[in-house]
């Protein structure tokens, strides 16, 4: 087969034979809804300011890749966190490979008290090791409870509870390192 | 154990967690404009194929972060309204939908040393995104195969779990059919379809195990 002939073949597979659309009122709606929580897990997650926005359109990208599979019996959320936590790995391992610049880093400006709290939140958060990080999104800022996160991490809730102890823990400390007292 | 047994919430966490939750995202611009470049590929969601639309969805990764970036970057001097008027309504909220859970949850690999012309790079010159890869590799398979392939072997080692695994897997197939490694085409081409059996690219991978040139 030639290349032409190949690609008209192509074309009338994709035309006739392709799957339904997921519809784009439905898409919209879970974009819409769900993008405010997609931003705010992955800067959670560590990613850079400089990234997030990127990061967030990955995240889209993979709903929209998925939609077909989606249950809609069941919450979306735990399904999006897994799928942010994935693209913040990305993420984070980009930035460590870059060297940084003043402007990754920026801190928030100072006519924007209200980012003030967030950002330095974001910033212990980052610090922290990635299941503890996990641990105490979850449980203390998304409001699961230690069982729903052992069975979204197929972990024993014990281990949960572990995680949990030590990560607030060793996010006071950073938080008070990074305000610049000791209290 | 239960989550009452727990030791309270200091209150320092306390209060910083609540003044998080209450701050405003404040990105308006960024959701209006990731939307906007989502519409390239989402917009042509009925057809849902065609080469055509992978290369307009991972040259619409590749834009929107490029300028996502720039305007986080100026975000202070940037008036959101401008961008802000292209906002979509809000649409109806259908019924909760819950995807299978994620494939994988381990942690990622080490970071990997930056090549050196990541090391030397300008301050608006960062390293390769996995979009802009890819998006070069596919304009890349048909008449250069072999830089397509050698610019997919850098995105797999710079984002091994891409968010755009499946689509670097189909150029992989085009590029070594392009170069006629058949064989190789074949193989890639028959893991293609059993790891992406409902892929919007299940065609290149078909064409292949036919011995042509993808579509």
């Amino acid at each position: 087969m030639t290349k032409s002939s190949a690609r008209r073949q192509y074309e009338d597979v994709s035309e006739s034979d392709r799957p339904p659309g997921p519809g784009l009122e439905a898409f919209d709606a879970v974009y819409e809804r769900e993008f405010d929580y997609v931003w705010r897990t992955l800067g959670r997650l560590g990613v850079p300011p400089s990234d997030l926005a990127d990061a967030a359109h990955e995240v889209f990208l993979v709903v929209f890749r998925r939609w077909k599979e989606l249950d809609l019996d069941r919450g979306l959320r735990p399904w999006l966190f897994g799928v942010a936590r994935r693209v913040a790995a990305d993420a984070r391992r980009k930035a460590a490979n870059a060297p940084a610049t003043s402007l990754d880093r920026e801190p928030a400006a100072p006519d924007q008290p209200d980012h003030a709290e967030r950002d330095l939140l974001w910033r212990a958060l980052a610090e922290l090791d990635e299941d503890r990080r996990v641990a105490v999104i979850l449980h203390d800022l998304d409001g699961y409870t230690g069982a729903e996160i052992a069975s979204m991490l197929d972990v024993p809730a014990n281990t949960v509870h572990s995680r949990l102890r030590l990560a607030r823990a060793d996010l006071l400390a950073i938080v008070r390192r990074l305000r610049g007292g000791t209290r | 154990m239960t989550d009452r047994d727990l030791t309270p919430l200091p209150d320092e966490l306390r209060a910083l967690f609540e003044a998080e939750r209450a701050s405003p995202i404040a990105n308006e611009a960024h959701r209006a404009a990731i939307r906007a470049k989502l519409g390239a590929t989402v917009g042509g969601a009925t057809a849902f194929g065609g080469a055509a639309k992978v290369i307009a969805l991972i040259v619409g990764v590749a834009i929107a972060g490029t300028a996502a970036t720039w305007y986080l970057r100026d975000r202070d001097r940037a008036p959101a309204a401008a961008i802000a008027t292209t906002i979509a309504p809000p649409r109806s909220v259908p019924p909760a939908l819950t995807p299978p859970p994620p494939s994988r949850t381990e942690e990622p690999a080490p970071p990997r040393p930056p090549p050196p012309h990541a090391r030397s790079r300008t301050m608006h010159a960062p390293a390769p995104t996995e979009a802009s890869l890819l998006a070069d590799a596919w304009r890349a398979a048909d008449r250069d195969p072999e830089r397509a392939l050698a610019l997919v072997a850098e995105a797999t080692a710079r984002y091994p779990d891409g968010a755009l695994a499946e689509e670097r897997d189909a150029i992989r197939i085009e590029a070594l059919a392009a170069a006629h490694r058949d064989d190789e085409a074949r193989a890639a081409a028959g893991i293609f379809l059993d790891r992406y059996p409902d892929s919007v690219h299940r065609p290149i991978a078909e064409a292949a195990l036919r011995g042509e040139e993808s579509p």
